[in-house]
């Protein structure tokens, strides 16, 4: 990891992080580092690929229940940088794990498919993004509700 | 369409473009998308709009205008209404 600028380790470490489960972070490290050696048989460059598939999952808008008058309307408003990135994980490795339970493969077999897809703009949270950014654009009308 | 509180009226309005930030053009982004069936490839300009503005609200601290409501009971206090 030594020349890699902050923002590039801070996302392996988010990774790492998001799908640890009793703290067992090895294993987790285990299964990311073997997506990216899968990664590194298509792409030469695997971090930029990486960062390229966040980027293109990361959503811009979302919607929040806020009640104005005992009716809650779904108001959209911008997402903050650090929680795009978040979001964008945490997407990324749900759909993964959907993959893994639909057609009973290993995780990193998944997630190297859910990356590939996400950095050619297709695939299961691509599709989640496309769907909160509709949610928003319909519910544009009640954006002067948003205080924020 | 203002509130008095005692001699001093209070305009809302004044309030609204400090408290919400980058309104027009996340509206215009959402139009864009609406426009063209959620497709953002379409809304390249819009988008950099948006993020360009989000990333000018960085430094800007929390409670820069507090609300109306704020002032109100500031106003009362120190008249004793």
């Amino acid at each position: 990891m030594g020349d890699f600028d902050g923002e590039q380790k801070e996302l392996i470490k988010k990774l790492v992080n998001f799908r640890m489960i009793d703290g067992k972070r090895t294993r987790v490290r285990a299964i990311v580092y073997k997506t990216f050696h899968r990664l590194a048989r298509t792409e030469r460059d695997v971090i930029k690929l990486m960062v390229d598939a966040v980027d293109n999952i990361k959503p811009i808008c979302e919607v929040v229940k806020v009640g104005v008058a005992g009716t809650i309307y779904d108001v959209p408003g911008i997402v903050a940088r650090d929680r795009q990135q978040t979001l964008a994980i945490r997407w990324i490795f749900g759909a993964a794990f959907k993959r893994r339970i639909s057609y009973r493969i290993s995780l990193e077999k998944c997630l190297f498919a859910e990356i590939l897809d996400a950095y050619r703009k297709r695939g299961i949270s691509r599709k989640r993004r496309g769907n909160l950014h509709g949610l928003a654009s319909t519910n544009r009308s009640f954006a002067h509700f948003r205080w924020w | 369409m203002g509130r008095k509180a005692g001699a001093l009226y209070i305009n809302p309005k004044k309030f609204g473009g400090v408290t919400k930030p980058c309104m027009i053009e996340m509206v215009s982004f959402l139009n864009c998308l609406a426009l063209n069936k959620q497709n953002d490839d379409k809304c390249v300009r819009q988008k950099d709009l948006l993020v360009a503005c989000a990333q000018a609200q960085k430094g800007r601290p929390k409670n820069a205008a507090k609300t109306i409501n704020y002032h109100l009971q500031r106003l009362a206090r120190d008249k004793g209404i």
